[in-house]
Protein backbone atom coordinates (compact mmCIF):
# COMPACT_ATOMS: atom_id res chain seq x y z
CA UNK A 1 0.00 0.00 0.00
CA UNK A 2 1.07 3.36 -0.89
CA UNK A 3 2.18 5.14 1.97
CA UNK A 4 2.02 8.89 1.82
CA UNK A 5 4.74 11.46 3.81
CA UNK A 6 3.10 12.00 7.27
CA UNK A 7 0.31 9.63 7.19
CA UNK A 8 0.81 6.41 9.22
CA UNK A 9 -0.62 3.02 7.74
CA UNK A 10 -2.82 0.93 8.51
CA UNK A 11 -0.90 -1.11 11.00
CA UNK A 12 0.27 1.50 12.85
CA UNK A 13 -3.25 3.32 13.00
CA UNK A 14 -4.86 -0.26 14.41
CA UNK A 15 -2.20 -0.73 17.21
CA UNK A 16 -2.55 3.24 18.32
CA UNK A 17 -6.09 2.94 18.45
CA UNK A 18 -7.24 -0.67 19.04
CA UNK A 19 -7.08 -0.19 22.93
CA UNK A 20 -9.01 3.00 23.59
CA UNK A 21 -11.36 2.35 21.10
CA UNK A 22 -12.17 -1.33 23.14
CA UNK A 23 -12.64 0.75 26.26
CA UNK A 24 -15.03 3.02 24.49
CA UNK A 25 -17.05 0.22 22.88
CA UNK A 26 -16.58 -1.70 26.59
CA UNK A 27 -17.98 1.02 28.37
CA UNK A 28 -20.96 1.83 25.83
CA UNK A 29 -21.19 -2.51 25.58
CA UNK A 30 -20.41 -4.21 28.56
CA UNK A 31 -19.53 -6.80 27.27
CA UNK A 32 -15.76 -7.64 26.43
CA UNK A 33 -16.67 -10.18 23.25
CA UNK A 34 -19.13 -7.90 21.58
CA UNK A 35 -16.59 -4.38 22.60
CA UNK A 36 -13.91 -6.59 21.27
CA UNK A 37 -16.05 -7.67 18.16
CA UNK A 38 -16.94 -4.00 17.28
CA UNK A 39 -13.69 -2.85 17.30
CA UNK A 40 -13.17 -5.78 14.35
CA UNK A 41 -15.94 -4.58 12.67
CA UNK A 42 -14.77 -0.44 12.74
CA UNK A 43 -11.18 -1.53 11.57
CA UNK A 44 -12.80 -3.87 8.45
CA UNK A 45 -14.90 -1.09 7.67
CA UNK A 46 -11.63 1.12 7.43
CA UNK A 47 -10.09 -1.54 5.82
CA UNK A 48 -12.98 -1.11 3.15
CA UNK A 49 -12.84 2.68 3.03
CA UNK A 50 -9.24 2.59 3.10
CA UNK A 51 -8.77 4.62 -0.38
CA UNK A 52 -11.17 7.24 0.45
CA UNK A 53 -10.13 7.90 4.16
CA UNK A 54 -7.19 10.04 4.95
CA UNK A 55 -4.77 8.10 7.66
CA UNK A 56 -3.80 11.46 9.30
CA UNK A 57 -4.95 12.79 12.72
CA UNK A 58 -8.45 13.15 11.36
CA UNK A 59 -8.33 9.06 11.26
CA UNK A 60 -9.34 9.50 15.26
CA UNK A 61 -12.83 11.37 14.31
CA UNK A 62 -13.47 8.43 11.71
CA UNK A 63 -12.49 5.50 13.88
CA UNK A 64 -14.84 7.47 16.86
CA UNK A 65 -17.71 7.80 14.55
CA UNK A 66 -17.74 4.47 13.26
CA UNK A 67 -17.36 3.17 16.78
CA UNK A 68 -20.29 5.08 17.92
CA UNK A 69 -22.31 3.32 15.24
CA UNK A 70 -21.25 0.20 15.41
CA UNK A 71 -21.99 0.37 19.36
CA UNK A 72 -25.24 1.84 18.88
CA UNK A 73 -26.61 -0.80 16.49
CA UNK A 74 -25.13 -3.50 18.72
CA UNK A 75 -27.20 -2.22 21.54
CA UNK A 76 -29.99 -2.35 19.29
CA UNK A 77 -29.57 -5.33 17.68
CA UNK A 78 -28.16 -7.32 21.40
CA UNK A 79 -31.22 -6.76 23.38
CA UNK A 80 -29.95 -8.07 26.65
CA UNK A 81 -30.03 -6.30 29.90
CA UNK A 82 -26.44 -5.88 30.62
CA UNK A 83 -25.74 -6.20 34.35
CA UNK A 84 -22.17 -4.53 36.37
CA UNK A 85 -19.74 -7.03 36.02
CA UNK A 86 -17.90 -6.58 39.06
CA UNK A 87 -19.95 -5.06 41.75
CA UNK A 88 -19.83 -5.41 45.81
CA UNK A 89 -20.29 -3.56 48.54
CA UNK A 90 -17.04 -4.13 49.30
CA UNK A 91 -15.87 -1.43 46.63
CA UNK A 92 -17.67 0.76 48.86
CA UNK A 93 -15.77 0.08 52.46
CA UNK A 94 -12.60 0.88 50.57
CA UNK A 95 -13.43 4.55 50.40
CA UNK A 96 -11.32 6.33 53.03
CA UNK A 97 -13.79 9.26 53.77
CA UNK A 98 -17.46 8.42 55.20
CA UNK A 99 -19.27 10.80 52.71
CA UNK A 100 -17.53 9.88 49.94
CA UNK A 101 -18.84 6.28 50.42
CA UNK A 102 -22.40 7.06 50.13
CA UNK A 103 -21.93 8.96 46.78
CA UNK A 104 -19.94 5.40 45.85
CA UNK A 105 -22.99 3.63 45.93
CA UNK A 106 -25.16 5.86 44.12
CA UNK A 107 -22.68 5.84 41.75
CA UNK A 108 -22.70 2.22 40.82
CA UNK A 109 -26.44 2.36 40.90
CA UNK A 110 -26.77 5.25 38.54
CA UNK A 111 -23.94 2.96 36.17
CA UNK A 112 -26.72 0.03 36.44
CA UNK A 113 -29.42 2.57 35.42
CA UNK A 114 -27.53 4.05 32.71
CA UNK A 115 -26.87 0.86 31.08
CA UNK A 116 -30.77 -0.18 31.12
CA UNK A 117 -31.15 3.09 28.96
CA UNK A 118 -32.88 2.52 25.40
CA UNK A 119 -29.90 2.29 22.74
CA UNK A 120 -29.97 5.63 21.42
CA UNK A 121 -30.60 7.32 24.81
CA UNK A 122 -27.52 5.81 26.40
CA UNK A 123 -25.41 6.42 23.88
CA UNK A 124 -26.09 10.30 23.42
CA UNK A 125 -26.08 10.16 27.32
CA UNK A 126 -22.61 8.64 27.51
CA UNK A 127 -21.15 10.65 24.29
CA UNK A 128 -22.27 13.93 26.63
CA UNK A 129 -21.21 13.03 30.37
CA UNK A 130 -18.33 11.06 30.03
CA UNK A 131 -17.08 11.82 26.68
CA UNK A 132 -17.56 15.51 27.04
CA UNK A 133 -19.14 15.91 23.21
CA UNK A 134 -21.22 19.21 23.04
CA UNK A 135 -24.19 18.21 21.24
CA UNK A 136 -23.66 18.98 18.24
CA UNK A 137 -20.70 17.11 18.26
CA UNK A 138 -23.18 14.08 19.04
CA UNK A 139 -25.84 14.94 16.43
CA UNK A 140 -22.78 15.13 13.70
CA UNK A 141 -22.10 11.64 15.24
CA UNK A 142 -24.94 9.80 15.26
CA UNK A 143 -26.17 11.64 12.17
CA UNK A 144 -29.26 12.91 14.09
CA UNK A 145 -30.73 16.35 15.12
CA UNK A 146 -29.28 18.79 17.99
CA UNK A 147 -33.42 18.85 18.93
CA UNK A 148 -33.30 15.35 19.36
CA UNK A 149 -30.13 14.95 21.35
CA UNK A 150 -31.72 17.78 23.50
CA UNK A 151 -34.85 15.55 24.40
CA UNK A 152 -32.66 12.22 24.74
CA UNK A 153 -30.80 14.09 27.36
CA UNK A 154 -33.93 15.24 29.17
CA UNK A 155 -35.63 11.02 28.42
CA UNK A 156 -32.00 9.96 29.99
CA UNK A 157 -32.79 11.68 33.37
CA UNK A 158 -36.58 11.08 33.50
CA UNK A 159 -35.46 7.34 33.09
CA UNK A 160 -32.35 7.56 35.37
CA UNK A 161 -34.35 9.84 38.12
CA UNK A 162 -37.11 6.82 37.97
CA UNK A 163 -34.38 4.30 38.81
CA UNK A 164 -32.64 5.84 41.44
CA UNK A 165 -35.06 7.80 43.19
CA UNK A 166 -35.07 6.00 46.68
CA UNK A 167 -30.67 6.66 46.31
CA UNK A 168 -31.32 10.42 45.63
CA UNK A 169 -32.80 11.17 48.85
CA UNK A 170 -30.78 13.03 51.33
CA UNK A 171 -31.78 10.39 54.30
CA UNK A 172 -30.53 7.34 52.07
CA UNK A 173 -27.06 9.44 51.36
CA UNK A 174 -26.74 9.56 55.15
CA UNK A 175 -27.81 6.54 56.15
CA UNK A 176 -25.21 4.76 53.62
CA UNK A 177 -22.43 6.75 55.04
CA UNK A 178 -22.98 5.63 58.30
CA UNK A 179 -23.53 2.12 57.63
CA UNK A 180 -19.89 2.22 55.50
CA UNK A 181 -18.72 4.14 58.97
CA UNK A 182 -19.77 1.00 60.94
CA UNK A 183 -17.83 -1.21 58.59
CA UNK A 184 -15.12 0.46 58.20
CA UNK A 185 -14.55 1.10 62.19
CA UNK A 186 -15.03 -2.79 62.48
CA UNK A 187 -12.54 -3.83 60.01
CA UNK A 188 -10.25 -1.48 61.10
CA UNK B 1 -35.80 32.44 23.18
CA UNK B 2 -34.86 29.14 23.13
CA UNK B 3 -37.83 26.68 24.12
CA UNK B 4 -37.05 23.31 25.60
CA UNK B 5 -39.28 20.33 25.36
CA UNK B 6 -39.52 19.63 28.94
CA UNK B 7 -37.71 20.52 32.13
CA UNK B 8 -35.38 17.57 31.70
CA UNK B 9 -34.15 18.67 28.62
CA UNK B 10 -33.57 22.45 29.97
CA UNK B 11 -31.41 20.76 33.00
CA UNK B 12 -29.37 19.03 31.05
CA UNK B 13 -28.86 21.41 28.52
CA UNK B 14 -27.38 23.71 31.58
CA UNK B 15 -25.62 20.74 33.25
CA UNK B 16 -23.77 19.85 30.04
CA UNK B 17 -22.69 23.58 29.42
CA UNK B 18 -24.99 24.12 26.39
CA UNK B 19 -26.81 26.87 27.16
CA UNK B 20 -25.74 30.53 26.63
CA UNK B 21 -25.68 32.90 29.47
CA UNK B 22 -28.70 34.74 28.59
CA UNK B 23 -30.09 30.98 29.03
CA UNK B 24 -28.51 30.38 32.17
CA UNK B 25 -30.28 33.64 33.09
CA UNK B 26 -33.29 32.99 32.63
CA UNK B 27 -32.41 29.36 34.34
CA UNK B 28 -31.69 30.48 37.31
CA UNK B 29 -34.68 32.42 37.08
CA UNK B 30 -36.97 29.55 36.82
CA UNK B 31 -34.63 27.43 39.61
CA UNK B 32 -35.47 30.65 42.58
CA UNK B 33 -39.16 30.37 41.34
CA UNK B 34 -39.70 26.87 43.27
CA UNK B 35 -38.77 24.31 46.05
CA UNK B 36 -39.60 22.09 43.37
CA UNK B 37 -37.78 23.76 40.66
CA UNK B 38 -34.66 23.26 43.01
CA UNK B 39 -35.33 19.93 44.03
CA UNK B 40 -35.62 18.54 40.72
CA UNK B 41 -32.68 20.20 39.89
CA UNK B 42 -30.82 18.82 42.79
CA UNK B 43 -31.84 15.47 41.97
CA UNK B 44 -30.80 16.18 38.37
CA UNK B 45 -27.80 17.60 39.38
CA UNK B 46 -26.87 14.28 41.21
CA UNK B 47 -27.12 11.86 38.73
CA UNK B 48 -25.32 13.81 36.46
CA UNK B 49 -22.38 13.65 38.94
CA UNK B 50 -22.79 10.56 39.90
CA UNK B 51 -22.31 9.40 35.80
CA UNK B 52 -18.75 8.89 36.38
CA UNK B 53 -17.74 5.44 36.07
CA UNK B 54 -16.46 4.34 32.88
CA UNK B 55 -15.76 0.69 32.22
CA UNK B 56 -12.66 -0.33 31.22
CA UNK B 57 -11.87 -3.29 29.19
CA UNK B 58 -7.84 -3.18 29.94
CA UNK B 59 -7.22 -5.21 26.72
CA UNK B 60 -2.98 -6.46 27.58
CA UNK B 61 -1.65 -6.39 23.77
CA UNK B 62 -3.56 -5.74 20.31
CA UNK B 63 -0.84 -8.75 18.93
CA UNK B 64 -3.71 -11.11 18.62
CA UNK B 65 -6.39 -8.84 17.87
CA UNK B 66 -4.22 -7.74 14.50
CA UNK B 67 -3.43 -11.19 13.61
CA UNK B 68 -7.57 -11.91 14.09
CA UNK B 69 -8.28 -8.36 12.25
CA UNK B 70 -5.50 -10.13 9.08
CA UNK B 71 -7.91 -13.16 9.82
CA UNK B 72 -11.00 -11.28 8.93
CA UNK B 73 -9.87 -9.16 6.51
CA UNK B 74 -8.68 -12.15 4.23
CA UNK B 75 -11.69 -14.08 4.89
CA UNK B 76 -13.95 -11.51 3.59
CA UNK B 77 -12.25 -11.49 0.34
CA UNK B 78 -13.30 -15.14 -0.14
CA UNK B 79 -14.76 -16.68 -2.81
CA UNK B 80 -18.40 -16.63 -3.57
CA UNK B 81 -20.27 -20.07 -3.88
CA UNK B 82 -23.75 -21.75 -4.81
CA UNK B 83 -26.03 -21.87 -1.97
CA UNK B 84 -28.97 -24.66 -1.12
CA UNK B 85 -31.83 -23.73 0.73
CA UNK B 86 -34.42 -25.42 2.78
CA UNK B 87 -37.51 -24.67 0.98
CA UNK B 88 -40.97 -25.69 1.90
CA UNK B 89 -42.97 -28.71 0.42
CA UNK B 90 -43.83 -28.29 -3.23
CA UNK B 91 -42.11 -25.32 -3.86
CA UNK B 92 -39.27 -25.15 -6.82
CA UNK B 93 -35.91 -25.30 -5.63
CA UNK B 94 -34.15 -21.96 -6.27
CA UNK B 95 -31.70 -21.85 -9.74
CA UNK B 96 -28.17 -21.26 -10.00
CA UNK B 97 -27.14 -19.00 -7.53
CA UNK B 98 -23.84 -17.34 -8.21
CA UNK B 99 -23.94 -14.15 -6.78
CA UNK B 100 -25.22 -15.38 -2.87
CA UNK B 101 -22.63 -14.47 -0.27
CA UNK B 102 -23.78 -17.09 3.22
CA UNK B 103 -21.22 -16.16 5.44
CA UNK B 104 -21.71 -18.20 9.13
CA UNK B 105 -20.34 -16.46 11.73
CA UNK B 106 -20.17 -17.11 15.73
CA UNK B 107 -23.80 -15.10 15.42
CA UNK B 108 -25.63 -15.78 13.22
CA UNK B 109 -25.85 -15.66 9.29
CA UNK B 110 -25.47 -13.27 6.96
CA UNK B 111 -27.09 -12.80 3.57
CA UNK B 112 -26.14 -10.09 0.73
CA UNK B 113 -28.10 -9.75 -2.40
CA UNK B 114 -25.63 -8.08 -5.26
CA UNK B 115 -26.83 -7.26 -8.37
CA UNK B 116 -29.88 -10.25 -8.35
CA UNK B 117 -32.87 -10.17 -5.79
CA UNK B 118 -32.47 -12.99 -3.50
CA UNK B 119 -34.97 -14.92 -1.88
CA UNK B 120 -34.15 -16.59 1.37
CA UNK B 121 -35.42 -19.30 4.02
CA UNK B 122 -34.75 -18.10 7.16
CA UNK B 123 -33.94 -20.77 9.92
CA UNK B 124 -37.13 -20.11 11.80
CA UNK B 125 -39.19 -21.01 7.77
CA UNK B 126 -39.75 -17.00 7.95
CA UNK B 127 -39.20 -15.74 3.91
CA UNK B 128 -36.95 -12.73 2.80
CA UNK B 129 -36.67 -11.25 -0.78
CA UNK B 130 -33.44 -9.40 -0.46
CA UNK B 131 -33.08 -6.19 -2.85
CA UNK B 132 -30.18 -5.32 -5.04
CA UNK B 133 -27.49 -4.27 -2.82
CA UNK B 134 -28.80 -5.37 0.33
CA UNK B 135 -27.83 -7.31 3.03
CA UNK B 136 -29.40 -9.03 6.30
CA UNK B 137 -28.49 -11.05 9.32
CA UNK B 138 -30.01 -13.11 11.08
CA UNK B 139 -29.44 -13.68 15.06
CA UNK B 140 -28.83 -17.52 15.98
CA UNK B 141 -28.84 -17.05 19.76
CA UNK B 142 -31.56 -19.64 20.74
CA UNK B 143 -31.39 -18.04 24.82
CA UNK B 144 -33.10 -15.05 23.63
CA UNK B 145 -36.94 -15.14 23.42
CA UNK B 146 -36.65 -12.95 19.81
CA UNK B 147 -35.66 -13.99 16.25
CA UNK B 148 -33.43 -10.95 15.20
CA UNK B 149 -32.66 -9.33 12.20
CA UNK B 150 -30.53 -6.69 10.87
CA UNK B 151 -30.97 -4.71 8.10
CA UNK B 152 -29.50 -3.12 5.51
CA UNK B 153 -30.94 -2.00 2.05
CA UNK B 154 -34.59 -3.15 0.82
CA UNK B 155 -36.35 -6.42 2.28
CA UNK B 156 -39.67 -7.79 2.05
CA UNK B 157 -40.92 -9.71 4.96
CA UNK B 158 -42.66 -13.01 5.11
CA UNK B 159 -42.76 -14.08 8.94
CA UNK B 160 -43.89 -17.37 10.04
CA UNK B 161 -45.94 -17.04 12.67
CA UNK B 162 -44.32 -17.85 16.53
CA UNK B 163 -46.87 -15.90 18.74
CA UNK B 164 -43.76 -17.06 21.66
CA UNK B 165 -41.21 -15.24 19.64
CA UNK B 166 -41.55 -11.97 18.21
CA UNK B 167 -39.45 -11.41 15.09
CA UNK B 168 -37.78 -7.89 14.87
CA UNK B 169 -35.87 -6.26 12.58
CA UNK B 170 -33.81 -3.66 13.17
CA UNK B 171 -32.66 -1.06 10.37
CA UNK B 172 -30.99 1.71 10.55
CA UNK B 173 -32.56 4.02 13.29
CA UNK B 174 -35.73 2.02 13.98
CA UNK B 175 -37.22 -1.35 15.49
CA UNK B 176 -39.71 -3.27 13.76
CA UNK B 177 -41.61 -6.01 15.87
CA UNK B 178 -43.87 -8.52 14.44
CA UNK B 179 -45.50 -11.79 15.38
CA UNK B 180 -46.60 -12.99 11.99
CA UNK B 181 -47.00 -11.38 8.55
CA UNK B 182 -45.79 -9.85 5.41
CA UNK B 183 -44.12 -6.48 5.20
CA UNK B 184 -41.87 -4.47 3.01
CA UNK B 185 -38.63 -2.57 5.07
CA UNK B 186 -36.89 0.11 2.78
CA UNK B 187 -33.66 1.94 4.76
CA UNK B 188 -32.31 4.55 2.51
CA UNK B 189 -29.67 7.12 3.25
CA UNK B 190 -32.46 9.50 4.03
CA UNK B 191 -35.65 7.66 5.05
CA UNK B 192 -36.97 4.73 6.70
CA UNK B 193 -40.09 3.06 5.23
CA UNK B 194 -41.98 0.38 6.00
CA UNK B 195 -45.29 -1.08 4.67
CA UNK B 196 -47.51 -3.83 5.59
CA UNK B 197 -49.01 -6.13 3.66
CA UNK B 198 -50.31 -8.71 6.06
CA UNK B 199 -50.63 -8.63 9.76
CA UNK B 200 -49.54 -6.33 12.15
CA UNK B 201 -46.32 -4.74 12.46
CA UNK B 202 -44.97 -2.09 15.62
CA UNK B 203 -42.26 0.46 14.32
CA UNK B 204 -40.05 1.82 16.98
CA UNK B 205 -37.94 5.00 16.25
CA UNK B 206 -34.53 5.86 17.19
CA UNK B 207 -36.53 8.55 20.10
CA UNK B 208 -38.74 5.47 21.08
CA UNK B 209 -41.96 6.60 19.17
CA UNK B 210 -43.67 3.63 18.65
CA UNK B 211 -46.82 3.22 15.90
CA UNK B 212 -49.03 0.01 15.03
CA UNK B 213 -49.48 -0.57 11.33
CA UNK B 214 -51.95 -2.62 9.67
CA UNK B 215 -52.56 -3.72 6.27
CA UNK B 216 -51.56 -1.12 3.91
CA UNK B 217 -50.54 1.08 6.35
CA UNK B 218 -46.98 2.84 6.12
CA UNK B 219 -45.03 4.67 7.95
CA UNK B 220 -41.98 6.70 6.91
CA UNK B 221 -38.65 7.54 9.90
CA UNK B 222 -36.68 10.49 9.29
CA UNK B 223 -34.40 11.42 12.03
CA UNK B 224 -36.42 9.84 14.75
CA UNK B 225 -39.81 11.33 13.50
CA UNK B 226 -42.79 8.85 12.40
CA UNK B 227 -45.03 9.87 10.14
CA UNK B 228 -47.46 7.48 8.68
CA UNK B 229 -49.72 6.62 5.63
CA UNK B 230 -51.15 4.55 3.62
CA UNK B 231 -49.54 2.23 1.11
CA UNK B 232 -51.68 -0.47 -1.59
CA UNK B 233 -50.87 -3.78 -1.58
CA UNK B 234 -50.20 -3.93 -5.01
CA UNK B 235 -47.47 -1.94 -4.40
CA UNK B 236 -45.53 -3.31 -1.50
CA UNK B 237 -42.56 -5.05 -2.55
CA UNK B 238 -43.31 -4.89 -6.12
CA UNK B 239 -39.36 -4.39 -6.87
CA UNK B 240 -39.17 -8.36 -6.35
CA UNK B 241 -40.20 -8.53 -9.90
CA UNK B 242 -37.30 -6.81 -11.81
CA UNK B 243 -33.92 -8.04 -11.28
CA UNK B 244 -35.24 -11.09 -9.73
CA UNK B 245 -34.25 -14.12 -12.31
CA UNK B 246 -36.51 -16.52 -10.36
CA UNK B 247 -39.69 -14.36 -11.25
CA UNK B 248 -38.75 -14.08 -15.04
CA UNK B 249 -38.65 -17.70 -15.06
CA UNK B 250 -42.24 -18.27 -13.26
CA UNK B 251 -44.11 -15.83 -15.48
CA UNK B 252 -42.39 -17.53 -18.48
CA UNK B 253 -42.95 -21.27 -17.26
CA UNK B 254 -46.27 -21.12 -15.52
CA UNK B 255 -46.78 -24.65 -16.05
CA UNK B 256 -43.93 -25.68 -14.14
CA UNK B 257 -45.17 -23.74 -10.90
CA UNK B 258 -49.14 -25.24 -11.25
CA UNK B 259 -49.32 -28.51 -9.74
CA UNK B 260 -52.61 -30.03 -10.40
CA UNK B 261 -54.60 -33.05 -8.81
CA UNK B 262 -57.49 -34.52 -10.73
CA UNK B 263 -59.70 -37.02 -10.24
CA UNK B 264 -62.20 -38.46 -12.45
CA UNK B 265 -65.53 -40.12 -10.99
CA UNK B 266 -68.68 -40.55 -12.08
CA UNK B 267 -71.74 -39.34 -9.61
CA UNK B 268 -75.07 -40.63 -8.87
CA UNK B 269 -76.78 -40.21 -11.88
CA UNK B 270 -73.58 -41.60 -13.77
CA UNK B 271 -72.06 -38.51 -15.16
CA UNK B 272 -68.62 -38.22 -15.39
CA UNK B 273 -67.47 -35.18 -12.99
CA UNK B 274 -63.58 -34.16 -13.24
CA UNK B 275 -62.22 -32.74 -10.16
CA UNK B 276 -59.01 -31.00 -8.78
CA UNK B 277 -57.24 -28.61 -7.36
CA UNK B 278 -54.85 -26.55 -9.06
CA UNK B 279 -52.18 -25.47 -6.31
CA UNK B 280 -49.54 -22.02 -7.38
CA UNK B 281 -46.18 -23.19 -6.19
CA UNK B 282 -44.49 -20.22 -7.77
CA UNK B 283 -43.25 -17.33 -4.97
CA UNK B 284 -43.93 -14.01 -6.86
CA UNK B 285 -46.55 -14.51 -9.79
CA UNK B 286 -50.17 -14.79 -10.22
CA UNK B 287 -51.86 -16.84 -12.74
CA UNK B 288 -55.06 -16.63 -14.50
CA UNK B 289 -57.08 -17.76 -17.38
CA UNK B 290 -55.62 -21.07 -16.58
CA UNK B 291 -56.66 -23.81 -19.33
CA UNK B 292 -56.93 -27.32 -18.62
CA UNK B 293 -56.98 -29.71 -21.22
CA UNK B 294 -58.79 -33.52 -20.44
CA UNK B 295 -58.66 -35.91 -22.48
CA UNK B 296 -60.87 -39.14 -22.33
CA UNK B 297 -61.79 -42.17 -23.35
CA UNK B 298 -64.99 -42.65 -24.84
CA UNK B 299 -67.35 -45.99 -25.62
CA UNK B 300 -65.47 -47.78 -28.65
CA UNK B 301 -61.93 -46.31 -27.84
CA UNK B 302 -62.76 -42.96 -29.30
CA UNK B 303 -60.74 -40.46 -27.29
CA UNK B 304 -62.85 -37.06 -26.80
CA UNK B 305 -61.03 -33.85 -24.90
CA UNK B 306 -62.77 -31.44 -22.80
CA UNK B 307 -61.28 -27.87 -22.21
CA UNK B 308 -61.89 -26.30 -18.69
CA UNK B 309 -60.75 -22.58 -18.10
CA UNK B 310 -60.49 -20.89 -14.61
CA UNK B 311 -60.11 -17.27 -15.64
CA UNK B 312 -60.02 -16.43 -11.81
CA UNK B 313 -56.79 -14.98 -10.20
CA UNK B 314 -53.98 -17.54 -8.26
CA UNK B 315 -51.50 -15.62 -6.19
CA UNK B 316 -48.27 -17.49 -5.08
CA UNK B 317 -49.35 -20.38 -2.45
CA UNK B 318 -53.32 -20.38 -3.12
CA UNK B 319 -55.03 -23.04 -4.44
CA UNK B 320 -58.36 -23.16 -6.21
CA UNK B 321 -60.54 -25.95 -6.98
CA UNK B 322 -62.10 -27.04 -10.05
CA UNK B 323 -64.82 -29.45 -11.31
CA UNK B 324 -66.68 -29.66 -14.60
CA UNK B 325 -69.30 -33.01 -15.76
CA UNK B 326 -69.92 -34.22 -18.47
CA UNK B 327 -72.99 -35.24 -20.23
CA UNK B 328 -72.34 -38.54 -20.45
CA UNK B 329 -74.75 -40.67 -18.34
CA UNK B 330 -75.51 -43.22 -20.90
CA UNK B 331 -71.66 -44.23 -21.39
CA UNK B 332 -68.87 -45.46 -19.87
CA UNK B 333 -65.87 -42.77 -19.82
CA UNK B 334 -62.78 -43.07 -18.30
CA UNK B 335 -60.36 -39.96 -18.21
CA UNK B 336 -56.90 -40.49 -19.62
CA UNK B 337 -55.60 -37.09 -18.82
CA UNK B 338 -55.88 -33.95 -16.86
CA UNK B 339 -53.04 -31.47 -17.82
CA UNK B 340 -52.43 -27.98 -17.89
CA UNK B 341 -52.43 -26.64 -21.23
CA UNK B 342 -51.64 -22.65 -21.11
CA UNK B 343 -51.47 -20.19 -18.11
CA UNK B 344 -51.07 -15.90 -18.11
CA UNK B 345 -48.82 -14.41 -15.64
CA UNK B 346 -49.63 -11.00 -14.75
Amino acid sequence: MVQEKGSKNFEQIFREYYKPLCDFAYNILHDKDLAKDSVQEVFLKLWKNREQVEMGDSIKHYLFKAASHTCLNHLRFNRKIIRLENNSLFQIAAYSTTEEAGYKELELRTREAIDKLPPKCKMVYLLSRQEGLKYNEIAETLNISVKTVENQMGIALEKLRNDLKPFLSREFLAIAAFVVYLVYEFLS
Amino acid sequence: MKKYDNELSRITAFLSGEMTAEEKQSFNEWLNASDINRETFREAKLIWESSGIRYSLQEKNEDMAWSEFIEKRDQTKSIQFPLLLKVAAGVALLVTLTYIVFRPTEKGLIFQAMDQVKMIYLPDSSRVWLNTGSQLSWSQDKSRNERSVLLDGEAYFEVAKDSLKPFIVSAGEAVVTVLGTSFNVNMDAERLTVAVAEGVVAVVSGSDERVELRKEDEAVVTSGEIRTGKSEIKNIGVWRQLNNPQAAMERENALRFLANTAHWKKNRINMSVVQGTLTNTATLTTYSNIVLKVTYKKQRGDTGLIRITLDEEVPPGATVNYQKRLLDILSATEMLSAEIESAEAE
